[in-house]
């Protein structure tokens, strides 16, 4: 018995839940009709500007579930994307969707050796914060009768995702274009779960809302540059 | 001097000039340069600060738009008010973008019934078209009910006893209050046979008519699933011999999907 409960804590230690910076990307299919900017590119991942804002401390250093400006706020805290860096999943998940939107011919994510182009980028801020539901965290107390009760509840939220340098360069390092910074601060009311994981869902749901709207600026902004 | 300050005047007025504004439909008003509109967003360039950042706002959140400069940027935008007053300011036309709710809504409903001369349950199906456009709906409505007479209102009928069997039909709309909280108003006629059994034994049967008014309260979820609940009251008059009227209180609880 002694040992048993020697080993309790140590499970409990083990047992931090992992979140992803993932979304579906079958439904980002670009036509046939599009025409792909004709280079491939390896996108390298992005470097990890995020602390350098005052703004994402919160994230640092606190858990998903924490009291913000004297309200419970859930927010996607640092601590559950231990599995890999932000930076990582952030720019993986950038190279699917360039490669679903057939941007460029080809994307690679931070793989130099088969493509002549490169681009680089740094991300500054990926946040999300939201009030928790109490109405969420009462229903799923009631089973499955009590959360699909509760499952359209929606509380305010911010999510502000910001990118900046953003250029493409030849493999020589001669640059091609600067796409500069891009910048989407959401504003809104998002749906809540009853454990304060929503903020990291919700989070996932712009980022394709955003990486959207980018690839489209990226297409808009190549239109006339020259490629050899 | 006066040339040099002149010079500044002037460039201070070229840069008021190139400054564009977005009028979201809350009313925040966003100062910034207009790089691109196309049938979803307005790509916007502005300063936060020392950066300049490039950003998108979704055509369903402004109300207008206004420009500055002129000639720099390409609408490719077919659905546009000008404002000719006011030089090229563009009003959007939001109503292409108003989403019509048109949705399919099924609940099946428990709901006890306690009578001041019977108690049951009934289980209820409804099925009704639910749109952005009317507050009312009007379900489809397929159901089965029993009852129990309390023994003292049936003791006062003179039989031994009594099976009576009867179906029902009606409307039963739903008036929305708000987003999740309805209005139920439901009129059903009743018709039915009895099978009478008094204390000799003799046997005799009758049709019966009646009328079954209810009002509600009833909690929909926005959701396309969820569970509903409700509470409301019912009346009932029949012609029949042991079961005349009656006055209850019911609960509901049912599924959304």
């Amino acid at each position: 018995m002694r040992k048993l409960l020697f080993f309790i804590p140590l499970a409990f230690w083990g047992c931090t839940i992992s979140q992803k910076i993932t979304y579906k990307t079958d439904d980002l299919a670009a036509d046939k009709s599009v025409t792909p900017i004709p280079v491939v590119v390896d996108v390298r991942i992005f470097t990890d500007n995020r602390d350098s804002f005052e703004a994402n401390s919160v994230l640092f250093s606190n858990p998903h579930q924490m009291r913000l400006d004297g309200k419970q706020m859930c927010i996607n805290s640092e601590k559950h994307y231990k599995k890999d860096t932000v930076v990582n999943q952030f720019t993986r998940i950038l190279v699917d969707h360039f490669n679903k939107a057939r941007l460029f011919e080809m994307s690679l994510y931070d793989q130099s050796r088969f493509s002549d182009y490169y681009m680089t980028g740094t991300l500054n801020s990926f946040y999300a914060q939201q009030e928790y539901s109490t109405g969420a965290a009462v229903g799923a107390s009631f089973g499955l009768v009590g959360a699909l009760a509760t499952s359209g509840i929606k509380t305010p939220g911010k999510i502000i995702i910001d990118v900046s340098d953003l250029k493409l360069f030849r493999k020589d390092g001669t640059l091609v274009k600067d796409f500069g910074s891009f910048y989407k601060e959401y504003v809104d009311e998002f749906k809540v779960d009853a454990y304060c994981w929503c903020a990291f869902w919700n989070a996932n749901l712009m980022l394709k809302d955003f990486n959207t709207f980018l690839i489209e600026k990226i297409r808009n902004d190549m239109e006339g540059v020259a490629l050899e | 001097m006066r040339v040099f300050f002149i010079f500044i005047f002037l460039c201070f007025s070229a840069l008021l000039n190139a400054q564009d504004q977005i009028t979201k439909r809350d009313g925040e008003q966003i100062d910034c340069v207009i790089t691109k509109v196309d049938e979803q967003v307005i790509y916007f360039d502005f300063h936060d600060g020392e950066r300049r950042l490039s950003s998108f706002i979704p055509m369903t959140e402004v109300r207008s738009y206004q420009r500055g400069g002129e000639g720099s940027v390409a609408d490719s935008f077919d659905s546009i008010i000008v404002v000719e007053d006011k030089v090229n300011e563009v009003l959007v036309d939001t109503t292409r973008y108003v989403e019509e709710v048109d949705e399919w809504v099924n609940l099946v409903v428990y709901s006890p019934r306690i009578g001041v001369n019977a108690t049951g349950w009934g289980v209820d199906y409804y099925g009704y078209n639910l749109t952005g456009s009317s507050r009312w709906g009007l379900p489809l409505v397929v159901g089965i009910e029993g009852f129990d007479l309390r023994p003292d209102y049936f003791d006062k009928t003179g039989y031994y006893q009594a099976e009576m069997s009867y179906m029902t039909f009606g409307v039963s709309p739903f008036y929305r209050l708000g987003d999740k909280f309805y209005l139920q108003l439901g009129v059903r006629l009743i018709y039915g046979e009895e099978e009478l059994t008094d204390f000799s034994g003799d046997v005799s049967s009758n049709m019966f008519f009646g009328l079954n008014p209810s009002q509600g309260i009833v909690f929909i979820p926005e959701s396309k699933a969820g569970v509903t609940l409700g509470i409301g009251i019912y009346e009932k008059v029949l012609s029949s011999d042991v079961y005349n009227n009656d006055v209850g209180v019911t609960f509901q609880l049912g599924i959304k999907f």
